[in-house]
């Protein structure tokens, strides 16, 4: 129940922030609302337990993206004026972006996420020390399945770190390919960028 | 239900994931055992931590701002401020009050909403990065088992605001500043993270007690000595980007009062002024007192025998200490040009950080688990042959120059010269 609360205020922040976007007359503007947004993304991966993905969104996302987009604004002519972007396509912008939200909404509506019953108590944090105290470990681990199975054989000195540890050991083992690939497209965008900026 | 904890105890309870403190904020479920169990508690608590947190910075900002002025001016053969209050003590609340009581002017072309916003929204991401300091073992608001990340992603968003500062004003001079601070700013960013990845790596973990624990003889974690002595390139990496990346004399460019006035505060007056300047002493401790925790070894003592002081005593020496290594080095370099600062941070600091990250990826892996003397003698080989080497490719470099200068530019000249001579007959 308070979970919600907490939940209903950063994606309040993030939906609102998005409407921020849409609704801004100034790209400038437009710009600083999508850093809020990104702001309550980041409070949403981290009231899901993902710690290090949120400090990463904050990091990658407002530090250096929000950025880079600010950057690409304030280097356009007009940065100074109040000026209304003028194109007619409000309609078509619509159409589209409705029936993006209409697929994501029935694809989230339909996975089968694999949530923890709400009677196991409390937040996934709480719980996970609930299980490393012994109390009603057997109990909650049948239930859950993966998630907390891995939870439940780590040491209490490992918890602490688990997030990090799980997502590094994850990367360089069942995700390895992906991860190289990424690297590679990364530094392909960065030779791009050295050889344009000497022409 | 309003504990009467006593205060340090209340500090005491620290949290270790974003996760538990948020929802913990919410739904009174008591993040650690023994913390109190009403969200009215929590909330107190919470609220009481960060009085206590920004209540001592606040005193550490206007002391710093006052050890600033005395210390440069010595440096500078003056006596700095010493007649409001005994040595000039009370200068600080003498600055403040007269910056409550100047006009707040706001320019009439300035964007109104942006403009404010910029001013207030500069403070909070230099305070919300002490939440991980710790002062001492228990003397810590969060310990985040993310904390050192969680430091490095509240300071990066620290352009945010400098941004809407420029862009609110309508300011050329402004606008100008902050692409400059802008462009800065994520330049040092990269050398900065990079130089303390070595020291994430050996410690293998990013928590600021954990990162304390691994290098201080009260303990047994690995390496079990100060990161300044196996990082000392990662530590003078960190000192110059962090001075970047807060914007202090040398790369005080964004403000270079001879080019472009004030940079992006050109246009604020009064109490807002103060804040960019409140901001500016906050990320100086909270950069100073993170690197002590880093390199330092926070709250460590130096030696085992000498547990018996505070830890907190030791955690604010070894902060101080680098405080005044920024106001030493502001006292003693000139400003840099910005074609210098850009070609300084990509050229010279992320081939340097990249280099000392690899070669401390691969000592690590050869030394993992063995005796601090064996850790400390074989990283010593190899920081030293990494100096020699940074000094023997700067000597190269510079020969290399001055030979191209007396092949390229002496016929040129001459030329120029020989036309004059031609052009004057």
């Amino acid at each position: 129940m308070m979970e919600m609360l907490a939940f209903g205020l950063v994606a309040g922040v993030a939906v609102g922030g998005a409407i921020g976007v849409v609704a801004a007359r100034n790209v400038f503007v437009s710009a600083l609302w999508l850093v809020l947004s990104f702001i309550g993304v980041a409070g949403i991966y981290a009231i899901l337990g993902a710690d290090f993905l949120a400090a990463t969104q904050v990091l990658i996302y407002v530090g250096a993206i929000s950025v880079l987009i600010l950057f690409a604004v304030m280097l356009t002519h007009h940065v100074m004026g109040d000026e209304r972007s003028n194109n007619r396509q409000a309609f078509l912008a619509f159409i589209v972006s409705s029936s993006v939200v209409a697929a994501l909404g029935v694809l989230a509506y339909r996975t089968d996420w694999p949530i923890r019953p709400a009677d196991a108590g409390g937040s996934v944090v709480t719980a996970m020390r609930g299980d490393l105290a012994g109390s009603s470990a057997a109990s909650t681990a049948a239930q859950t399945g993966a998630s907390t199975a891995l939870t439940s054989t780590v040491d209490l000195a490992l918890n602490q770190d688990s997030n990090v540890v799980r997502l590094g050991q994850a990367l360089m083992t069942e995700h390895l390919l992906s991860f190289e690939i990424i690297s590679l497209v990364l530094l392909v965008a960065l030779i791009g960028a050295i050889v344009i900026a000497r022409d | 239900m309003l504990h009467a904890l006593p205060l340090a105890e209340s500090l005491a309870e620290t949290t270790t994931s974003l996760s538990g403190w948020l929802t913990g904020l919410f739904s009174g479920t008591a993040p650690e055992p023994g913390a109190s169990s009403s969200a009215a508690g929590i909330i107190v608590a919470s609220v009481l931590k960060a009085t206590v947190i920004v209540l001592i910075v606040q005193i550490g900002m206007l002391y710093a701002t006052w050890g600033e002025r005395k210390i440069i001016g010595r440096m500078q053969d003056r006596l700095g401020p010493n007649r409001v209050g005994l040595f000039g003590l009370a200068q600080p609340f003498a600055d403040m009050i007269k910056m409550l009581t100047k006009e707040d002017i706001t320019p009439t072309a300035a964007h109104k909403w942006v403009y404010n916003l910029g001013a207030i929204l500069v403070v909070p991401p230099a305070i919300i990065g002490f939440a991980v300091v710790a002062l001492d073992r228990n003397l810590i608001a969060a310990d985040l088992s993310i904390g050192a990340l969680f430091f490095f992603a509240i300071g990066s968003t620290a352009v945010m605001p400098i941004f809407m500062a420029g862009w609110g004003s309508r300011n050329k001079y402004a606008l100008l500043g902050a692409m400059r601070a802008v462009a800065q700013v994520v330049s040092y960013e990269i050398p900065q993270v990079l130089s303390i990845v070595g020291v994430l790596l050996l410690a293998g973990t990013l928590s600021m007690n954990g990162l304390i624990h691994s290098q201080g003889p009260i303990g047994d974690a690995f390496p079990g000595v100060w990161f300044i002595l196996l990082q000392p390139i990662g530590f003078v990496i960190f000192l110059l980007a962090t001075t970047a990346e807060i914007e202090r004399t040398p790369f005080d460019i964004p403000e270079a009062e001879s080019e472009i006035i004030a940079g992006y505060h050109t246009e604020y007056a009064g109490i807002k002024f103060g804040l960019f300047y409140l901001a500016l002493y906050f990320v100086t401790i909270s950069a100073s007192a993170v690197g002590a925790i880093l390199f330092l070894g926070g709250w460590q003592p130096p030696f085992a025998f000498l547990a018996g002081i505070p830890g907190w005593i030791w955690m604010t020496a070894k902060t101080l200490a680098l405080v005044f290594v920024f106001m030493w080095l502001r006292g003693t370099l000139p400003r840099l040009r910005v074609d210098q600062l850009m070609a300084f941070a990509w050229k010279v600091l992320v081939p340097i950080s990249l280099v000392n990250l690899m070669v401390t990826g691969l000592l690590a892996k050869l030394v993992a688990g063995r005796a601090p003397l064996m850790v400390f003698g074989a990283f010593t080989v190899a920081n030293v042959a990494m100096v020699a080497l940074l000094i023997w490719l700067v000597a190269g470099w510079r020969r290399f120059n001055a030979a191209r200068q007396i092949t390229f530019e002496r016929p040129a000249v001459q030329a120029v010269g020989a036309a004059l001579r031609r052009g004057a007959a």
